[in-house]
């Protein structure tokens, strides 16, 4: 009954995409230093506060737009792209000259209610039975690649700067990475630099042991 | 007096009316040749029959082993039990030729149980086996004693020669197979010939033989070898997040990134 009555009293339901960058070597300047930062952009506008991750995102609003991804039961392989249009030319720079490849790309989606800038860590709040946890995580994955698209407006002599990020889930980086170690030296010494415990396995392959040979 | 004389003789006597023509030395020189020739061969058919007295001390024919190491033979990964036959990466054979010693790789160490937080994952060697025979070893665990096969034959021929030091985490770290005890073992670098303290064989689970050559005892080359490994890391949870989360044979996803609760 809580939760009808709860619910009896919210004026609209409205859903919102929070995505999280984590740019481990972000700098503003192709001279600068590297540092850790955090891009963290939802899909409205203002600033969304999300107690249940602990974080203020960026509104965007339609600046920002992520493809569909499928939810399943068990963990597939998505591709997700991001696309920020909008830019000023210091966040272009920003992607520029930062490593953006290879970033962790977490993307929630929280639900809104009664057109709230807060994303309550459920809802409705305090109320059992509701959605909880408030946001829930949608996609997990890095960048995998980068582009930069530029429409020039020839009337104004302005143009619009457009970044797409593609995006490969988790499971998508682990069904490719070829793990592990491999019987030779170059693959040891990448995580033992100083065993040689590998290094005759090259020279081995054309050896010949005259096992029993008469002095 | 020679055979050869003896024969010319003989053709001179049978053929002494004729003596004093060519046509008589010419069947004697024939005849004494025939007999040369037949003498030759018998002589040398003689001397192949005799042993080879001053050969009896050394080795039988060798035995030219080329080795299958593999550079790129990926290093497997073992939770719970699992056969593995193990890749050869590296072998010395001694001065006298008489002794092989091989370094079997055969897997990874795993990380720590209990989701990354619980006692270390211990792998031990179960069961040994030698050109599909299961291996019993004398009581120091190391000494092959016999071998039985799948239809219970035991042999003893390759008993002595052949000896199997295990180690369970990289060189410094050996073990006897389940069921043995021995407490005077070695480090790997002391044992296997030209190795040095460098040889670490860092977070590997290997093995080295050592094999000597006895043609009569049919031990001639280390044959197909194959261990039963076992991984106290057997719960689910934990060898998916160890497989996730290890850097050096899993995905490396931090820790902080999984959800554990």
């Amino acid at each position: 009954m809580a939760l009808q009555s709860a619910l009896s009293s919210t004026r609209s339901i409205g859903n919102i995409l929070l995505v999280e960058i984590k740019v481990d070597e972000w700098r503003t300047s192709s001279a600068g230093a590297y540092s850790l930062n955090y891009y963290r952009l939802a899909d409205k506008v203002g600033t969304i506060a999300v107690p249940g991750l602990g974080f203020d995102y960026y509104g965007l609003g339609q600046l920002m737009s992520v493809s569909a991804s499928s939810s399943e039961i068990r963990p597939s392989s998505n591709e997700v792209t991001i696309a920020l249009s909008g830019l000023t030319n210091s966040a272009l720079q920003e992607f520029i000259n930062s490593k953006i490849k290879g970033s962790r790309v977490r993307i929630h989606r929280g639900i809104l209610i009664n057109s709230s800038n807060s994303v309550s860590s459920t809802v409705p709040a305090g109320i059992p039975g509701g959605i909880d946890p408030n946001p829930i995580l949608r996609f997990q994955g890095f960048v995998n690649n980068i582009q930069f698209d530029e429409e020039w407006d020839s009337d104004s002599r302005t143009s619009t700067n457009t970044v797409i990020l593609n995006c490969a889930s988790t499971v998508d980086i682990m069904q490719n990475k070829i793990s592990g170690r491999r019987t030779n030296p170059e693959s040891h010494k990448k995580f033992f630099s100083t065993d040689v415990s590998m290094d005759r396995v090259p020279n081995l392959e054309t050896a010949f042991f005259d096992f029993g040979a008469k002095k | 007096m020679s055979f050869i004389d003896e024969v010319l003789a003989v053709g001179s006597t049978l053929f002494s009316r004729v003596a004093k023509s060519d046509m008589g030395k010419n069947i004697a020189k024939t005849i004494a040749l025939g007999v040369i020739l037949n003498q030759t061969q018998k002589s040398i058919n003689k001397q192949n029959s005799k042993p080879d007295t001053a050969n009896t001390t050394q080795p039988d024919r060798f035995v030219r082993e080329q080795l299958s190491p593999d550079t790129k033979h990926a290093i497997p990964v073992v939770y719970g039990t699992a056969f593995v036959k193990g890749v050869i990466t590296d072998a010395w054979l001694t001065a006298d030729k008489t002794t092989m010693w091989y370094c079997v790789t055969i897997c990874e160490k795993t990380g720590n149980t209990n989701l990354g937080a619980g006692a270390a994952s211990v792998l031990s060697f179960e069961e040994i086996y030698l050109n599909e025979s299961l291996i019993t070893f004398q009581s120091d665990g190391i000494t092959v004693a016999s071998i039985t096969d799948a239809n219970a034959n035991t042999s003893t021929d390759p008993a002595g020669l052949i000896k199997i030091y295990c180690f369970n985490n990289g060189s410094t770290s050996p073990v006897v197979p389940t069921g043995y005890v021995n407490g005077g073992l070695s480090s790997a670098y002391s044992l296997m010939p030209n190795w040095t303290a460098n040889h670490t064989m860092s977070g590997l689970v290997f093995a080295l033989v050592k094999v000597e050559y006895s043609k009569e005892k049919n031990v001639t080359s280390l044959g197909e070898i194959e261990f039963k490994i076992k991984n106290t890391m057997t719960q689910p949870g934990d060898c998916l997040y160890d497989y996730m989360t290890n850097t050096r044979y899993g995905a490396g996803i931090p820790s902080a990134e999984i959800y554990l609760s």
